[in-house]
């Protein structure tokens, strides 16, 4: 403490306080530097008055808080407020002293001034620190036992965890439905010292092998097949390099065990050991062996079918293709499978493609749930890529799955484009051929009307032809018996000379009307007894002088006896009639031919000269006058048309001369023409 | 015998057109010694008229009538006649002999289905048909015709 330095500070009452405090007290200048300090700040940090002066008391700071008391010093000055802190200062010997500060600005005639008390508080400071020093302690000690008692908790925790999970490895191991080997590699030399130590139950069921016979052994010992295998060597080195390796497919048989695929794999553990996990995978080899082959038959079978086949969806989209299909539609099947079967049915099948899908779409699952497939089948058209029509029969399935849902369509279809074709061609021709026979039975009609003409014209004619004809006859018979013997000689002559020409003329209209009826009325048929037939004919002829003959064997068969005798009537009376002499022979043969008779009717007459062949078969022919005989013309040219109506021919056979006579040879159906058209 | 042919003398009636047929007839009966009466009638209508003794006609007994009947006649024809008969039941039992020239088939067809006691055709000579005539007296004389 030095007195004289604090008498010069101003002469107050108060002054000599400044002197004797035993705080430190200050005066500073609006910048914080000392302007007077007092002995008690002088002893307290050791530094001389002298070297006090004007020097900034935050400099006298720890470094570390000097920013700190500018703030607070800046503040005061600003706010005019009194500030308090507490804070480190360095003495002169480098010792820490803490120092808790008030400092009030003071208006004084120098200007303003702070005026700063502070106590030294570094003793409260230390025992404070040392008190918190302790608490500190004894709070972590405290920690350290509660921490303590937390471990033991959660390791027995972890204990309980680790045996329950050890007893669950130890039931997957057991239950695991793949076979586990654990092994030990015991000299780590040699692989073959491989040591069974382990299985579980699935080994048994997988191998065949119980696990009480390989237990205990080693590899080669237990599985003798392996031996020559690089399998033990490859368990060995999972064990040499500890990485687990993956043998993939392993085909092992002995005598316990049928010769399996397996899928093996193995893995490293403590101890030189290693673990063996494996599955028989022998069935669903064998399966997928199948499966392949299956698949590629149906591909085979699809691709090279000779029907198109598809796969659509259920919306119709081509799904799948086959090459035929392909060909059959001009597409390739890239093409193709962007567009849908309705897109290449023909327009006109549309409407039937699609009820046919939806058909099928909507069959009832339930009734096809047992197949899971119903089929439709239908023949319609597609347009091909270029455009042209093909007719096919395609069979359309679904396939479901067995819950009923569509999975698929499957469509096989034929390429029927000739078939249909053919049948359309045919179609044509019949009806072109209906056509036909509706123009034919319209001619039928025609002709029928015709013959109902011709029928009327032959009334006609017999009527009314005939009727003035048998006036004049009668008024002719009764001029000649009225006048009896008064008749000249010459006009009795002219008499019989118009009768005659009367009965001609009868004759005429009589043959007409028959000529005209023939084939037309319908006759019954009979069974004809030929020879008998003829013996009738002859005796209904007066061929007094003439010899019929008739060869033996004539026939007996189902015919018209009416038409049939008139021809031999005719034929035989035209030899006697036209015979050269009243003497004479006519043969009368047969032949039996396939299908019909042939007769012959031979005579010994004149004969017929060869220009006259056909004439003498035309109506109202006569070679000679009919004065001279008496005919009509009619007979031969009756014949012909009979037999013709019958369906048989007639031909004459005759040299033209005399004495070598003419032969007749017509032929007459074995089976009766049994055509009813007039019947009616 | 003349005793009997008188008691039971038979009425002809003769339908026909022609002349010269109906003179045949005449002439026939003339050569055979036919002696029973003969009423013509030139169509069908007439006989009609006949049979039915209308005033102004041929008066014909009403039993044991003969009927001779040609087909192709002018006005009502033989067929028709026949149809207006047998629809007539006072006349429907009249024996009718059909005399033609017609041989169709059709029209004997049709004559029988008609109830006709006999389907004659006209002979073309007068010889013939005087026969035919006696023939049929001599049958029509011994019928018991009502």
């Amino acid at each position: 403490m030095n007195r004289s330095s604090s008498a010069n500070v101003s002469a107050t009452d108060v002054g000599p306080f400044f002197g004797l405090a035993s705080d430190l007290m200050c005066i500073l200048d609006e910048k914080g530097s000392c302007i007077q300090v007092n002995a008690a700040f002088v002893d307290g940090l050791g530094y001389s008055m002298q070297s006090l002066r004007d020097r900034a008391l935050c400099s006298l700071a720890h470094l570390d808080d000097r920013d700190s008391i500018r703030a607070h010093i800046d503040r005061a000055i600003a706010e005019e407020a009194t500030v308090g802190f507490t804070h480190r200062f360095i003495a002169a010997g480098t010792q820490v002293l803490w120092l808790d500060w008030t400092i009030s600005p003071v208006e004084t005639a120098s200007g303003q001034q702070l005026y700063g008390v502070a106590k030294d508080v570094t003793q409260n400071r230390l025992l404070q620190s040392q008190l918190m020093q302790r608490t500190d302690d004894l709070s972590a000690a405290a920690d350290k036992y509660v921490h303590l008692v937390q471990s033991e908790q959660q390791a027995n925790l972890r204990a309980s965890a680790a045996e329950m999970q050890r007893q669950l490895y130890a039931d997957v191991t057991h239950n695991m439905p793949v076979g586990l080997y654990l092994w030990r590699l015991e000299n780590p030399q040699d692989a073959n010292s491989l040591r069974l130590i382990a299985t579980n139950p699935a080994t048994a069921e997988f191998t065949g092998i119980p696990a009480e016979s390989v237990l205990n052994k080693t590899i080669l010992e237990g599985f003798p097949a392996l031996s020559g295998t690089d399998i033990p060597t490859q368990y060995a080195q999972v064990v040499r390099t500890n990485q687990k390796r993956n043998l993939g497919e392993v085909v092992y048989g002995d005598d316990r065990v049928e010769k399996s695929i397996f899928t093996v794999k193995a893995f490293p553990l403590p101890d030189r050991c290693v673990g063996v996990v494996f599955d028989n995978i022998t069935l669903h080899k064998k399966a997928e062996v199948l499966r392949h082959e299956q698949e590629a038959q149906l591909r085979v079978m699809f691709e090279q079918a000779n029907v198109g086949m598809a796969r659509l969806s259920s919306t119709g989209q081509w799904m799948q293709v086959n090459q035929y299909l392909c060909d059959l539609l001009g597409y390739s099947a890239e093409a193709l499978l962007e567009k849908t079967l309705v897109e290449v049915t023909h327009p006109d099948d549309r409407a039937i493609a699609q009820m046919q899908i939806q058909q099928l779409l909507s069959g009832d699952t339930l009734s096809d749930a047992q197949d899971q497939k119903a089929q439709g089948e239908i023949e319609n058209r597609y347009i091909t890529a270029a455009g042209k029509t093909v007719w096919t029969r395609a069979t359309l399935s679904s396939i479901r799955n067995r819950q009923g849902q569509l999975l698929y369509l499957i469509l096989a279809m034929q390429d029927i484009t000739r078939r249909k074709e053919a049948m359309l061609a045919l179609k044509s021709q019949k009806d072109s051929l209906v056509t036909t026979n509706l123009m034919l039975t319209h001619t039928m009609q025609t002709l029928e009307q015709r013959n109902e003409e011709l029928d009327q014209f032959a009334y006609v004619t017999s009527h009314d032809l005939k009727a003035p004809l048998r006036a004049i006859a009668n008024l002719a018979t009764w001029i000649e018996e009225d006048l009896g013997a008064q008749l000249p000689p010459e006009n009795a002559e002219q008499f019989e000379l118009l009768k005659s020409r009367v009965h001609r003329m009868e004759g005429l209209i009589n043959g007409l009307l028959e000529y005209s009826r023939i084939g037309r009325s319908h006759q019954s048929t009979e069974r004809v007894d030929i020879a008998e037939l003829l013996e009738e004919v002859v005796d209904s002829l007066s061929a007094e002088n003439f010899t019929v003959v008739i060869a033996p064997g004539m026939p007996r068969f189902q015919a018209k006896r009416a038409p049939l005798f008139q021809v031999f009537s005719n034929l035989i009376d035209n030899a006697i009639k036209h015979h050269h002499r009243s003497v004479g022979t006519v043969e009368i043969g047969v032949k039996e031919l396939s299908l019909a008779y042939q007769f012959t009717v031979k005579d010994d007459g004149p004969g017929i000269a060869a220009a006259f062949h056909e004439k003498v078969f035309t109506i109202f022919q006569t070679l000679r006058s009919r004065d001279e005989l008496e005919s009509t013309g009619i007979g031969l040219s009756l014949v012909k048309k009979t037999i013709l109506a019958e369906g048989g021919e007639i031909e004459i056979f005759s040299e033209g001369e005399q004495g070598k006579g003419t032969t007749f040879q017509f032929t007459w159906p074995k089976l009766p023409n049994t055509d009813d058209r007039y019947a009616t | 015998m003349t005793e009997k042919s008188d008691m039971i003398v038979t009425n002809i009636l003769l339908v026909e057109d022609d002349k010269v047929d109906v003179m045949n007839v005449q002439r026939s009966f003339k050569k055979a010694n036919i002696s029973n009466p003969l009423f013509v009638a030139g169509n069908g209508l007439e006989a009609l008229a006949i049979l039915k003794n209308e005033p102004n006609t041929l008066q014909m007994p009403k039993s044991r009538r003969l009927v001779l009947l040609d087909l192709n006649m002018p006005k009502m024809g033989g067929i028709e006649f026949l149809k207006e008969l047998r629809k007539d039941p006072t006349l429907r039992r009249t024996p009718v002999i059909v005399l033609t020239t017609s041989d169709q088939e059709r029209d004997r067809v049709e004559a029988y289905d008609l109830n006709v006691a006999g389907y004659l055709l006209k002979p073309v000579t007068f010889a013939n048909f005087a026969e035919v005539m006696t023939t049929l007296n001599r049958y029509w004389t011994l019928c018991e015709i009502p």
